[in-house]
């Protein structure tokens, strides 16, 4: 494999694992992956 | 109030008295479960391949950025703003962000698309169950190369008779019954029955706590079995794993000046994310009105993407190059994404120790791949059926399954005669584009981009950046109408008009565009059913 296909090989993998680790720590760190869904104010406030 | 129904064991609490999803862990494996399916594993590293390998990432990424996370944060979005309505298929859905008597008819691509693919869908899927057994009792030895491996999965089809007998098919002169794979049809389609009928969190989220992690075992298993493949035949030193790795990933950055890579890569994040089906908006149809869209949605990309290009793009293409060669890999990738997976790869199972398991864990996980996504499909008719006529959850499944057993007889009998393929062009991949297109512009254009990035970031767990405020007011949406266009000029015009289609083959592929008239016309006649009565039953 050249240097220019361990590269992209790498960044993706990379990339999407990152991706991936960081969205399910953020959907554990919610404190409500295993519970009922239950939001009852949005952290975020709506944008204009 | 929630309470339990004794029919479906699901808690129903929900706007209208629909059912919820019972964890957020839950909901986001359920829809990974829809989207990862068997082209993550078969039809990507084909793409991948033959679109200027690592280059191929390139327009592949940036379509995921300006494609694929909007149109799953506006599917997560519509669904939820049509389930709190009541509504968890997108007639009702599109008529409540557009108050037009248009938007409903609008909407019917959306049950059409998932019904029609289920249909096909279903039966594919029961061969990789049937092919995961047949290879567990080392019924591939029957088979011998390429050759012999192509026509043991056209005996299995009931394309031909095997010659030991060994499928029970039986000849009929203008078509050949294919005993097992009929047996294993019905098997799959009792259990996608069984598992919607449990309902949405019985069946669907149960499925899907159990089912994806065992897929990403298996997944991780074979890759690992595949990377330390090494070079099998040491008198043949190219013909190696490194060489199927730089196959896929060494960039031939010539082909970024082509169009159609990028159209490939385009339609690549479409296919893979399940976008412009319906099935998204259906799940997410189950939320509540502030649980959180933008987190899930991005998670549910993420794990697609991992079973995708991390697992889907280290298992068939290598094992391909490492036993066959770059040449032949390309010849074999060239008859088809499918060809790959039940015929290259169980030839290479019979040469590894241990093939057998291996080979029975590849189909089986190609099997939960298929079916977290035919669930999917499933449920969306099951929703109409449910929201629109108030029918039962048990009656609603009964006719879901009468229709697809009718429907999807001549699929298995007229296998041969490019009746699947039919579908599968224009519900499976043309139909997307169009719905895809659709619920972009209204979204953006007529429902408003203010009000659909409230929706967005409504009850949000993350704040999605600013920037894809404007990714979804315009550079998305003339993204797809400009892949519609393009998809249309290069292929549809081509295949509406049967562009090199034998003779004897037309009358089957007749068949299959008026089948499909047939449904669309009754969908359009449900839909005007349903919004009269309910209009009829309104109080003056």
């Amino acid at each position: 494999m050249t240097p220019a296909g361990w590269i992209l090989m790498i960044l993706a993998w990379g990339g999407i694992l990152f991706l991936t680790a960081w969205c399910i720590a953020r959907v554990l760190g919610a404190g409500d992956a295993e519970e009922p869904f239950d939001n009852p104010e949005p952290p975020v406030p709506p944008t204009a | 109030m929630a309470f339990q129904d004794p029919s479906t064991t699901s808690i129903v609490g929900a706007a209208g008295g629909r059912e919820t999803w019972g964890t957020r862990i839950g909901l986001i494996l359920a829809m990974a479960g829809n989207a990862v399916g068997l082209g993550n594993f078969l039809r990507f590293p084909v793409q991948a391949a033959e679109n200027g390998g690592g280059a191929f990432m390139i327009p592949y990424f940036i379509s995921l950025l300006l494609l694929g996370i909007p149109l799953m944060w506006v599917e997560w979005s519509l669904g939820r703003y049509g389930g709190v309505r009541g509504h968890g298929s997108t007639p009702g859905i599109l008529d409540a962000i557009w108050k037009s008597p248009v938007a409903k008819y609008l909407g019917a691509l959306g049950i059409f698309m998932p019904f029609i693919v289920m249909v096909y869908y279903t039966y594919v899927e029961s061969w990789s169950l049937g092919f995961s057994l047949l290879s567990l009792v080392g019924a591939f030895n029957q088979a011998e190369g390429i050759e012999g491996m192509s026509s043991f999965l056209r005996a299995y089809q009931g394309a031909e008779i095997h010659a030991t007998g060994m499928f029970g098919n039986v000849d009929f002169g203008w078509f050949i019954f294919p005993t097992m794979a009929y047996g294993f049809f019905l098997i799959t389609m009792a259990l996608n029955l069984y598992f919607l009928y449990r309902g949405v969190r019985g069946g669907i989220e149960k499925v899907a706590l159990y089912a994806l992690p065992a897929l990403f075992l298996f997944a991780v298993i074979l890759m690992v079995r595949v990377l330390t493949l090494g070079t099998p035949d040491p008198t043949q030193p190219e013909n190696s794993v490194m060489n199927g790795l730089a196959f896929i990933w060494n960039p031939n950055l010539t082909a970024l000046g082509d169009p159609g890579v990028w159209l490939a890569a385009a339609g690549q994040i479409f296919f893979t994310l399940s976008l412009g089906m319906g099935s998204i908006h259906c799940y997410a149809s189950y939320l509540r009105n502030k649980d959180d869209v933008a987190l899930s949605g991005l998670s549910t990309a993420a794990t697609n993407e991992t079973a995708e290009v991390v697992l889907g793009g280290t298992i068939a293409i290598p094992a391909a190059v490492a036993f066959f060669g770059v040449a032949a890999t390309m010849q074999l990738a060239a008859g088809g994404a499918f060809n790959l997976g039940f015929v290259t790869l169980p030839v290479i199972f019979q040469q590894i120790p241990a093939g057998s398991l291996f080979g029975a864990l590849w189909f089986f996980l190609l099997f939960i791949a298929g079916i977290t996504s035919s669930l999917a499909m499933g449920q969306v008719v099951i929703a109409f059926l449910e929201d629109e006529f108030g029918m039962p959850r048990k009656r609603a499944v009964l006719i879901l399954g009468a229709l697809v057993f009718v429907c999807v007889q001549p699929v298995v009998l007229f296998i041969e005669h490019g009746y699947m393929d039919e579908l599968d062009f224009w519900a499976g991949t043309f139909g997307l584009f169009v719905f895809g297109a659709i619920e972009i512009i209204l979204f953006s254009w007529v429902f408003g981009i203010d009000r659909g990035w409230r929706e967005i970031n409504l009850g949000a767990d993350i704040r999605p950046p600013r920037i894809f405020k404007f990714i979804l007011a315009w550079v998305t949406p003339v993204l797809m109408i400009g892949i519609f266009i393009a998809w249309t000029l290069q292929s549809a015009i081509d295949t509406a008009l049967m562009q090199g289609v034998e003779e004897s083959t037309r009358p089957f592929v007749l068949g299959a565009r008026l089948f499909m008239l047939a449904v669309l016309g009754g969908l359009l006649y449900l839909i005007r059913r349903a919004w009269r009565s309910r209009r009829a039953a309104r109080p003056a």
